[in-house]
């Protein structure tokens, strides 16, 4: 199942998604979109979720705004999602 | 200067007097060394004099012996290691780092590094005492360059450490080094096909450039005092800019709630990124809690140096793709920057932030995180991004001069704009980075010829862009009327810059009150709501949103007292500048009703949380003349201005100093400023006369331009200011000194030594 978000696949990311730089998804919510590209490319949920928790070290951008909420912030149809690592020293 | 436009609010943009200036100025404010309490103990720290090292054993016994002496502590006294992650606001630190950092356990990683904390009754007794410890070291080669740490066989700090602990890569296992690593941890960014990018390019030039660490310079050395009360409780009196980050730490490490501890913040004597991390706080606390007294611990000006976390020294590979139109097509960076001792250098900063004044379509930025024998990389100032930007931009300065093209007009021709995609991908809001470089074409100091120096030096100009994302988060503040039509107003963010006055300026005007009508005041942990550090340029904005709330949330309480007093709906009432009205022509103003508060049911407070996320990116262009003196290599600064998009100006002022300081501290980092280490990792230049920091003597009168496009996401338009101007200083003083020159620095600090070195091979 695809969906009308774009969700853009860090490097580090992209032995799941055979190479693929940018996927589709769906979901009204960070989980809800996670648990989709688990189903298709499984490895995305332990990459990003640590005790039900978006890992401390991660960052959720939707439509290029980062996330406080993590897996609880809602996201509009037709969204870009961009995956970013956390920057020590920069988280500011 | 500031731009010609009319301020469009009452209070915002004009520059009363800061309310906690007559404190300040007549030495009464207490900072954190000004504390004292019945029965204080002093506590002292001792260092370990080697860069690596395996201890051995530690004797404290005849230590302990010395009379006054009450209390001595090592690593053993420290609560066990977790795998929790410690958020001090500007960075992040696994608590394991954190405790090795309290006191090393077994080995030591850098000279400087605590060993062992004691306190007496007397200073002069502890400082005595620390030569009676007695520690055995089996001292090891240290690594003290990245290079070095990178290189096949070199001494490894963290034994078991991988290529990924501070921050795991995505998928386990993909990329993980098999043996153990000196490279923390790893972050590739990218947007577009760089490869393609290169293959369309006309041009491709690249560099290597590297930097030295740098002390954030804060004139005030760290202090903390804290007192173990016998109820259980512990209060922390600290020069911080995170009270909250000292608490949470604090309470984390020793196993007590956080509501069972109070840090209450003292005035600040700077910061600039330094003071957000707890470095004595809970050697102090623990001694307290066995001596049963309050203990006090400060550093010396030696210890700052050697024992709290400068920049980190970079080395920065970058390469630019253009067309001969000048336009850029590709960009490609790696970058090694120092962690020190412990993961976590601003790496990942500097590769989002260096090539973000400019829309470049394919990116490429692989950034490296690596330990060395030297203290833990702490944020400074726009953490990371000066030394990566001093890459960019003198590749920059390189194109033009190769096209031929006005150096800000090529600029210009790739600037970023909302919708511009940034090497992690996101886009850009909406942002003024055109305006700025449009201002900087239009200064009265670009459009001026530069002259000649009348005592035959050369003499050059260099520009250069900077970036910096500012940020938001958690801000809680509280305001109390009272009946006379005054506020107190409670703030969470410890005031460095001017956020007192520029946060009771905000306040005023969603009130639509005078600034002289507000008193506000930095309350601690217990009086307040959670509130981030003072830092990331994110005060005025999310402190600000926070104030704003909290009027808003007054003024919803005020409508109803007054639909009570008139006898209405309360949706009847309306608020504005400062003047209530009913539905049958009823007025009223906040003070009148301030008045009548008390007998309908009591004053009142606005309250506001917040935690926004949208704080307007940062832009910076400067434009600097130099003289070179060709017999000493010297280099002086004539003539500095520094263009900034400051989104709206709370105080023009406050505004004006952030923007002359953050040139200053990347005028030293460009010129003078640098850590120097002998082979054995010991620092040589560890005191502030041979660490040259600028003084008023080094600089000219910084000339500031105001640009203001506003945050749409701020309801006066604020953007953070603090942090960007210490950003394109490095580059742009390096391009002057190529202009006058010939020679290009492509390793700064360009000392008197370093530069007459290349005038002579020249």
């Amino acid at each position: 199942m695809s969906g009308d978000l774009t969700v853009f696949v860090p490097i580090g990311m992209r032995p799941l998604t055979g190479g693929l730089r940018t996927v589709s998804a769906s979901g009204a919510t960070i989980s809800q979109v996670i648990d989709d590209l688990e189903s298709r490319y499984p490895g995305f949920h332990m990459s990003l979720v640590e005790e039900g928790r978006l890992k401390s070290s991660l960052t959720i951008a939707v439509n290029s705004v980062e996330q406080p909420l993590g897996l609880l912030a809602r996201v509009p149809k037709g969204a870009e999602i961009h995956i970013i690592q956390a920057m020590a020293g920069g988280k500011c | 200067m500031t731009t010609e436009t009319k301020p469009a609010f009452n209070v915002v943009g004009t520059r009363p007097i800061r309310p906690d200036g007559v404190d300040k100025v007549t030495g009464r404010a207490n900072y954190g060394a000004d504390i004292s309490l019945p029965g204080m103990l002093y506590g002292r720290i001792l260092r370990s004099p080697h860069a690596h090292a395996r201890i051995l054993s530690i004797d404290t016994s005849k230590a302990e012996a010395l009379d006054g002496v009450r209390c001595v502590i090592t690593h053993a006294d420290l609560p066990g290691a977790s795998d929790t992650i410690l958020d001090f606001g500007e960075s992040v630190s696994p608590y394991k780092w954190v405790l090795e950092q309290t006191f090393a356990s077994e080995k030591v990683l850098y000279q400087g590094h605590p060993v062992a904390g004691l306190c007496a009754t007397d200073p002069h007794i502890a400082e005595d005492a620390l030569s009676l410890i007695e520690v055995e070291y089996e001292v090891l080669p240290p690594v003290l360059t990245v290079h070095d740490a990178m290189a096949d066989g070199a001494p490894i700090l963290h034994e078991g450490m991988k290529m990924v602990e501070m921050v795991a890569r995505f998928v386990p296992g993909d990329g993980r080094s098999e043996r153990d690593s000196n490279i923390a941890s790893q972050l590739e960014l990218e947007h577009g096909d760089p490869a393609a990018g290169f293959e369309e390019a006309d041009i491709i030039l690249e560099g290597e450039f590297e930097t030295a660490a740098a002390h954030q310079g804060y004139i005030e050395p760290q202090t903390g005092t804290a007192y173990w009360n016998p109820d259980g409780t512990l209060t922390i009196w600290t020069s911080s800019q995170g009270p909250f980050a000292i608490r949470d730490t604090v309470a984390h490490m020793l196993g007590i709630p956080m509501a069972d501890v109070k840090v209450v913040p003292m005035e600040i004597g700077g910061g600039f990124g330094g003071k957000t991390k707890p470095y004595m706080e809970p050697a102090a606390a623990i001694m307290s809690k066995k001596t049963g007294r309050p203990v006090k611990m400060y550093m010396n000006r030696e210890e700052v140096l050697v024992g709290t976390g400068p920049t980190s020294a970079t080395y920065v590979r970058c390469k630019i793709g253009a067309k001969n139109d000048g336009t850029l097509v590709a960009g490609e960076a790696t970058l090694a920057y120092e962690a020190g001792a412990f993961p976590g250098s601003p790496v990942g900063a500097g590769a989002s932030c260096m090539f973000s004044s400019y829309d470049v379509p394919n990116l490429y930025v692989n950034a490296l995180d690596v330990l060395t024998n030297k203290p833990k990389a702490h944020a400074y100032r726009a953490p990371g991004s000066p030394q990566a930007t001093y890459a960019v931009e003198s590749l920059l300065d390189q194109l033009a001069e190769r096209l031929e093209r006005d150096p800000m007009e090529l600029r210009a021709q790739n600037a970023a704009a909302e919708g511009t995609r940034r090497a992690d991908g996101t886009r850009m809001p909406a942002i003024g980075a055109e305006e700025t470089m449009q201002a900087a074409m239009d200064s009265p100091h670009y459009r001026s010829e530069l002259g000649i120096d009348e005592d035959g030096r050369l003499i050059g100009r260099g520009v250069s862009m900077g970036f910096w994302h500012n940020a938001g988060g958690e801000s809680s503040a509280y305001a109390m009327t009272n009946a006379d039509g005054t506020v107190n107003l409670s703030l969470g963010s410890v005031d460095i810059g001017g956020q007192r006055a520029g946060l009771a300026m905000q306040f005023a005007e969603s009130m639509g009150i005078g600034y002289e009508q507000v008193r506000p005041q930095v309350v601690d942990t217990d009086q307040i709501g959670f509130t981030n550090v003072t830092g990331g340029s994110r005060v005025s904005y999310a402190s600000g949103l926070a104030v704003h709330e909290a009027a808003l949330d007054m003024q919803q309480q005020l409508a109803a007292r007054a639909a009570r007093i008139w006898e209405c709906d309360e949706e009847a009432v309306s608020y504005a500048d400062g003047v209530l009205k009913g539905p049958d022509g009823q007025s009223m103003t906040f003070p009148e009703l301030c008045g009548q508060l008390q007998r309908t049911g009591g004053q009142i407070q606005g309250a506001a949380d917040v935690s926004p996320n949208r704080p307007g990116p940062a832009f910076a262009c400067h434009i600097v003349d130099v003289a070179v003196d060709q017999d000493t290599g010297k280099v002086d600064v004539l003539r500095y201005s520094a263009v900034q998009d400051v989104g709206t100006a709370v105080h023009p002022s406050y505004v004006e100093g952030q923007v002359q300081g953050g040139v200053a501290q990347g005028a030293g980092m460009a010129l003078t400023e640098e850590y120097v280490y002998s082979p054995e990792g010991r620092m040589t230049n560890a005191s502030l006369l041979d660490y040259r920091m600028p003084t008023s003597l080094d600089l000219p009168e910084i000339e500031t331009i105001l640009v203001e496009v506003p945050n749409p996401s701020h309801p006066y338009g604020v953007r953070g200011v603090g942090e960007v101007p210490i950003v394109p200083p490095l580059a742009a003083i390096a391009n002057a000194i190529y202009d006058a020159t010939g020679i290009r620095m492509n390793s700064l600090p360009a000392s008197p030594t370093k530069l007459l070195d290349r005038l002579l091979e020249e």
